[in-house]
């Protein structure tokens, strides 16, 4: 299985990581921190097939460096890091070889701050998000 | 028929000439009644001599006499037109006693002059020389002429110089009465073209105006009978100081079309407004000493070829003499202001000479001219007055309709209104062609181009452009430039002549004329207009009173335009700062959730020994560092709500210890520095030794908030800083040691001057800021600044060095104790 995580956290990221490989057998786990980086690597991303994409919801658009890129024009007005990682799962789903990847809305914002989103709260624990994986991953018994 | 009214052959002869005289409508009817004497004294032609002007009749040797007017039987026979005054005539003059002359071919000082030719060609005879008083002095006679040897007898004489007597009155009489009708009729044709130039009117007054020149032109031609009269008018609204040509009854080709003050004798008249009369052009040079007491400075130098046009005119063969070329040339002046000139030269008939009377009637002609004249321009800049206030007018109700819907636009913006106006400005005041709005830039106190207008802005090089318009005009230069004048005035300023000003600054080398009419609301001065003409033409007066006024409308708008703005950019903020707000409380949620679920996820992985033995430290050390950063956001959102409800910052001031808040620090530092992603690579540097400082004076604080302080700028500068950088805190006494300061030094984004403002603001972030980090609710430092001003210190940001350094430092002052 190949599972890409979109997470900016560096503390939350190897958790996550772990907690997948603990939970999977042979499962490949790439990570991306920042929205600039998922658009820039989108081709690669599309070519990898992954079976599932784990994506955080409040995401920075680059690391700061002195030579930043800036975001899109449609960046503010699309919710800034608010919605990057909405953003970035409609390029998910635009895109004629990616828009079957499940793609797991990962947050710790709640349901008052989405209200028009689905998606999965993060818990402390990481079960919720192993369950949910399973389920869209393994074929349904008829 | 004489004798059988009961009439003598005298009393014929008087009422023959008193009849002819009485007929004429020219002045030169003289020749008509020269005709009448010469056919009572039974003569073949008749001659009136004068004293040529400026000449000493005294004076035999160099005295000389010219003909005034002549009638001879055969008219093709051309007269001789000078003599001596050591002449039969000049006796007759000199002695005041009439002359007789027997026999032309025997009188010894007849045979002294060279007159022969024409004796021979009439086969005159015998003459006598008449002296009269033509006007009002004895310098002229009539001479009779016989062509066969019939001498003249006293019987003669008694019938001749009754006759010769009564010239003077009737020629004095002719003149006047053909002055005075000269009069009328110039006055009945300008009454005309004065009604056609009426406003109610539509009709091309340029040809109004040389169809009435051309009928007064002929009308002055008719009655003085000269060949030359031709009129000259400036037209001060359109060519001031050019006078043009309007009308000429000169046929040949008229090279000098306009003349300037000062140009010859036409010009010399222009400047003095002062008549000038000539006796003969063609004997200039000689006459010029007298010219030059008469007239000081005239230098006539026309190209007017004049004798040979005048001998072509008057069809003189090359050989034959020329008569006086006389001249005269009246100012048309109104006061003091020269409108224009007319004038007359060289006549076809007698009298050749053009007298003090001739040239008072063309005066009276100019006087009349100028009354026209300067009604007509009066009328014209009235006209065209009323038609730019219409203009201004129709312009100014589109223009508020283009302000109003740009003020409407949520940011409206002041570079298109003003280029409204300044193309309003440029419709409405004539040859307007460039134009601009200066406005004041605060920082170098000087006036820029905000706004330029006119194709004459663009030309040229890419740096002269740049050049030109990235000109400042300093408000206290020292004369200051027209518009800094302006400026500090707020009074509209004409600059009429861009070589001679003391204000004006060039920016254009074609300019000739400014106007800079200030833009202003109340006693504000926003800026200045500038209309620019490259022209001579004068602005019309009313230009600087639309310049006014258009930069009154400017000045409105503008002030408008900025309140507007702020309101709107108000409005923006509160809708901003609503949404900013819905930020806020998603960013706590996150931040307060993240170290918390963080903490317990590492906790757990700790105690299932998920981590090899190595990494079991740092994990716990950033457990460490999460249960802080909990705390810090929990405290932040504590404080937000408390200080953003009202609540006063409540202080338990304490003692700031060295050794206590130097290992503080440290382990703060510490603790961000594990926050910070490994791959940055970010280093927290703490200069324990240059917190020794303090124990060289006491510093109270509230230790809590000092910590809630100093963990929220380590947490920006853990934030915001570039990869593989260092963050150095230090400390350190300014303000003559009597202020402690902690200063946190980063490299990261730059910080500008004009970002200090916003840095403590609520919820502000920068663009970099907002792009880099996944969460940050922008009240950090605010946070900071109200901690800080409980302590009553200061929270200081000292913008981005040339080494990309940022230093932010809190302030406390030293401890007041008892």
């Amino acid at each position: 299985m190949k599972i890409l995580l979109v997470e900016d956290d560096h503390l939350q990221a190897p958790s996550i990581e772990a907690k997948l490989r603990k939970s999977f057998a042979s499962v490949r786990v790439d990570t991306i921190s920042t929205e600039a980086a998922f658009r820039s690597q989108f081709d690669r991303i599309a070519g990898e097939s992954y079976d599932v994409v784990v994506m955080d919801v409040m995401l920075r658009w680059t690391d700061p460096s002195p030579q930043m890129e800036p975001p899109p024009a449609e960046f503010e007005t699309t919710g800034g890091i608010y919605r990057a990682g909405i953003r970035c799962r409609q390029m998910l789903n635009e895109d004629q070889r990616t828009r079957h990847i499940p793609v797991i809305l990962y947050s710790m914002l709640t349901q008052t701050d989405l209200p028009d989103v689905k998606y999965l709260e993060k818990d402390a624990d990481g079960d919720g998000l192993i369950q949910l994986i399973r389920e869209i991953t393994q074929p349904k018994s008829r | 028929m004489a004798a059988t009214l009961g009439l003598s052959s005298n009393d014929s002869g008087v009422i023959a000439l008193v009849t002819a005289a009485s007929q004429q409508t020219r002045l030169s009817g003289v020749c008509e009644m020269l005709r009448v004497i010469a056919e009572a004294a039974e003569g073949y032609g008749c001659i009136l001599w004068e004293v040529v002007p400026d000449s000493d009749a005294e004076d035999a040797a160099s005295g000389r006499l010219f003909v005034l007017a002549a009638w001879m039987k055969d008219p093709t026979i051309p007269v001789w037109h000078y003599l001596p005054m050591r002449s039969v005539t000049g006796q007759a003059i000199l002695s005041r006693r009439t002359q007789r002359v027997d026999d032309v071919a025997t009188h010894p000082v007849v045979q002294e002059n060279p007159n022969q030719a024409f004796f021979e060609r009439t086969g005159i005879q015998t003459f006598c020389s008449v002296p009269i008083a033509l006007h009002g002095s004895s310098k002229t006679a009539i001479n009779i002429y016989r062509s066969e040897r019939r001498p003249f007898l006293d019987s003669d004489l008694a019938r001749i110089e009754p006759l010769a007597a009564l010239v003077p009155s009737l020629y004095s009489n002719l003149r006047d009465r053909v002055g005075f009708n000269l009069i009328r009729r110039v006055s009945e044709v300008l009454a005309g073209a004065e009604f056609w130039l009426s406003p109610r009117l539509e009709h091309d007054f340029n040809r109004l105006i040389a169809d009435a020149g051309y009928s007064i032109v002929a009308e002055v031609a008719t009655t003085f009978d000269c060949l030359e009269t031709s009129l000259f008018l400036e037209d001060r609204i359109d060519e001031p100081g050019q006078y043009r040509l309007v009308a000429t009854t000169w046929r040949e080709e008229f090279k000098k079309g306009v003349y300037q003050k000062g140009e010859g004798a036409t010009g010399w008249v222009l400047a003095q407004n002062r008549s000038v009369r000539m006796y003969d052009l063609n004997r200039y040079e000689e006459e010029d000493p007298a010219i030059q007491i008469r007239y000081p400075g005239l230098r006539w130098s026309d190209s007017l070829e004049i004798v040979g046009a005048a001998r072509r005119a008057l069809l003189l063969s090359p050989e034959e003499p020329l008569p006086p070329l006389s001249y005269m040339c009246a100012p048309i002046a109104t006061g003091e202001r020269v409108l224009g000139a007319v004038r007359c030269s060289v006549t076809k008939k007698g009298p050749h000479y053009f007298d003090d009377r001739q040239v008072e009637f063309l005066q009276l002609v100019a006087g009349h001219i100028s009354q026209w004249w300067d009604n007509w321009l009066n009328w014209r800049e009235a006209k065209e007055e009323n038609q730019s206030w219409r203009a201004l007018v129709d312009s100014v109700a589109k223009m508020n309709f283009f302000v109003h819907n740009e003020l409407n636009k949520p940011d409206p913006s002041e570079s298109q209104i003003f280029r409204e106006a300044m193309r309003v400005a440029g419709s409405v005041i004539p040859d307007a062609g460039i134009i601009d709005v200066r406005l004041l830039e605060e920082a170098s106190r000087s006036l820029y181009f905000a706004e330029t207008y006119g194709a004459e802005w663009d030309r040229g090089g890419r740096q002269d452009v740049a050049k030109r318009k990235e000109r400042r005009f300093p408000l206290a230069g020292d004369p200051p430039s027209a518009g800094a004048h302006v400026f500090l005035t707020g009074k509209a300023y004409v600059v009429e002549d861009t070589n001679n000003d003391p204000y004006y600054s060039e920016t254009f080398p074609s300019t000739r004329k400014v106007i800079v009419a200030p833009i202003s609301s109340g006693k504000k001065v926003f800026g200045v207009i500038d209309i620019r003409r490259t022209s001579d033409r004068s602005f019309p007066k009313h230009a600087k009173q639309i310049a006014e006024l258009l930069g009154q409308q400017l000045g409105l708008y503008y002030y408008l335009a900025i309140e507007i703005g702020e309101l709107n950019r108000a409005k923006a903020k509160i809708d901003r700062s609503a949404n900013e707000q819905h930020k806020m409380y998603q960013n706590f949620q996150h931040q307060l959730r993240s170290p918390i679920i963080q903490a317990h996820r590492t906790a757990q992985e700790a105690l299932q020994g998920t981590f090899s033995e190595n990494a079991v430290r740092p994990k716990l050390n950033a457990l460490r560092g999460l249960c802080r950063k909990a705390e810090r956001v929990t405290r932040n959102v504590g404080l937000f709500a408390d200080i953003a409800g009202g609540a006063p910052v409540r202080l338990n001031p304490k003692t700031l210890r060295v050794d206590e808040f130097v290992k503080k620090l440290t382990l703060a530092a510490q603790a961000h520095e594990l926050l910070v992603d490994p791959n940055r690579s970010v280093q927290f540097h703490v200069d324990g030794k240059s917190f020794d400082v303090l124990w060289s004076l006491i510093v109270q604080v509230d230790h809590d908030l000092l910590d809630q302080a100093v963990n929220n700028v380590l947490d920006n500068a853990g934030k915001y800083s570039y990869p593989k950088t260092k963050v150095r805190i230090s400390g350190g006494l300014i303000r003559n040691g009597e202020w402690f300061y902690i200063s946190f030094v980063n490299q990261g984004f730059r910080i500008k001057p004009s970002d200090i403002r916003n840095l403590a603001e609520r919820g502000w972030r920068s663009d970099e800021a907002r792009w880099s980090t996944g969460e940050g609710s922008g009240i950090g430092l605010w946070i900071v600044e109200q901690i800080m001003k409980a302590h009553k210190g200061e929270l200081v940001v000292i913008p981005t060095s040339d080494q990309g350094l940022t230093d932010v430092r809190l302030l406390f002052p030293k401890a007041r104790i008892g």
